[in-house]
């Protein structure tokens, strides 16, 4: 796909969240056996608990680490606590899924109040095991700086999704 | 509307010291004509236009020559406009600009009738983009700026300072005058009340404030819905161009597979008419 028409670019994500890559390994993200596809909306009601994630590559002496990450807290209007930090998985060998990594940031519910927010999976490898941590807030996230210090690299694979308030309708208070 | 009424008599005097809002009669942009204010209240004025009045006004006429106004309904009309501003239409500021920006672009800054104010216009001018800052005073001196070469016709009547950055240098300049009896700004108004103004447009200037901010943020906002759904319809015609390639893949697979299997199963009914014993 032409880089313009990419969604993670029309979306802002590459810009907002990360810079441009080359997709990888795959990445699919299921949440109740829904497939989460670019700019698809989900309501929190969806998104309480963990999704299933599955990675691909072949090795499986390659771990990668996933965060969810969520560009537009507060407001995205004012998005003051840019990245809000939901989950962090590391450790997690390659042609498998999340719950065979370590969940070093626990999977908070995303719960967006005003606006429309983007929650973006981002996918890393990693140089070895146990090499990554995790922060120690998770507001004030910034993809980019945690991938350089811990020596990730650019993203194998990311993917996002938008979710507003359970009882919004567009992102404007009426 | 009385306002305006008084400003299309004046448009045709012979002096256009004053600058009033531009009517039908004297611009060729049909769009600024009265008849596209319907709803305006009795003033149309919005804070730009107020304080760009005033500024025009004190520009053009030079502070310490005093010159005679031919036509005396011309300071009729100024003051009157004053008086009315000063009565207030502050809650209505934010409903005129947004009407007044749907419309055109132009009237919010159309001060003078003469051609120069046509050029204004046509130069496609946006207060909104060229004043993004929110200092209203450097707004102010930008639009200052923008207005005043164009203002050909009226730079000849004498010495035109250079806009003052603060109320301050404006009170001082009023205040020289008022010995000066037929000093236009006598005719502007009394000290007192061009506190007043001042006071009042300071709020006013926060309003605009206000609005101008609030117009950029529903801006950017648009700008992401637009964005969202476009990244939506690209992701879904992706999928669909990739999801109707595994198709056919899928379907040809499957003839393939289902010619084998009958293959298949046509050898082993061979294989099984063999098997017959002679008891």
């Amino acid at each position: 796909m032409p880089r313009d028409r990419d969604p993670l670019v029309v979306g802002r994500i590459i810009g907002d969240v990360v810079d441009h890559f080359t997709k990888s390994i795959s990445l699919s993200v299921n949440y109740n056996n829904r497939e989460v596809n670019n700019g698809c909306e989900l309501k929190p009601s969806q998104i309480v608990n963990l999704p299933r994630v599955d990675i691909g590559g072949d090795d499986l002496r390659t771990f990668y680490t996933l965060v969810l990450v969520d560009p537009d807290a507060p407001n995205p209007s004012d998005p003051s606590l840019r990245e809000y930090l939901h989950w962090m998985v590391t450790d997690i060998p390659a042609t498998t899924g999340a719950s065979f990594g370590q969940e070093v940031m626990c999977y908070e519910s995303p719960r967006p109040s005003a606006g429309i927010h983007r929650f973006v999976f981002v996918l890393f490898r990693q140089l070895g095991r146990q090499t990554v941590y995790p922060p120690g807030w998770r507001q004030n996230f910034n993809t980019r700086d945690f991938a350089e210090l811990y020596n990730l690299g650019p993203p194998v694979a990311a993917v996002y999704f938008n979710s507003q308030r359970e009882s919004g309708s567009g992102g404007r208070r009426r | 509307m009385d306002y305006i009424n008084n400003s299309n008599n004046n448009i045709n005097g012979p002096d256009h010291r004053h600058h009033h809002l531009s009517s039908s009669s004297s611009s060729p942009n049909s769009s600024i004509s009265n008849n596209n204010y319907p709803s305006s209240s009795s003033s149309s004025v919005t804070p730009n236009n107020m304080e760009d009045q005033v500024w025009n006004d004190l520009n053009l006429v030079p502070l310490n020559e005093g010159l005679p106004l031919n036509n005396n309904n011309n300071d009729i009309g100024v003051y009157d406009f004053l008086g009315r501003s000063i009565n207030g239409n502050v809650p209505r500021e934010c409903n005129q600009m947004q009407q007044q920006q749907q419309r055109h672009v132009g009237p919010v800054l159309n001060l003078n009738s003469s051609p120069a104010g046509v050029d204004f216009l046509a130069d496609n001018f946006d207060p909104l983009v060229v004043s993004r800052n929110n200092n209203t005073d450097h707004n102010l001196q930008n639009l200052m700026m923008m207005i005043q070469p164009n203002h050909n016709p009226m730079s000849s009547v004498g010495r035109v300072p250079p806009p003052p950055t603060s109320l301050d240098h404006l009170q001082d300049g009023l205040m020289m005058n008022n010995d000066d009896e037929s000093s236009p700004f006598q005719a502007l108004a009394s000290a007192t009340r061009l506190t007043t103004t001042f006071g009042r447009r300071r709020l006013q200037e926060n309003a605009a404030e206000r609005c101008h901010s609030r117009r950029m943020k529903n801006r950017e906002s648009a700008a992401r819905s637009r964005a969202r759904r476009e990244a939506y319809t690209n992701e879904l015609e992706s999928e669909l161009s990739h999801l109707l390639a595994e198709n056919a893949e899928l379907k040809k697979q499957h003839e393939q597979l289902g010619l084998v299997v009958n293959a298949q199963v046509a050898r082993r009914h061979v294989r099984k008419r063999a098997s017959t014993a002679p008891f």
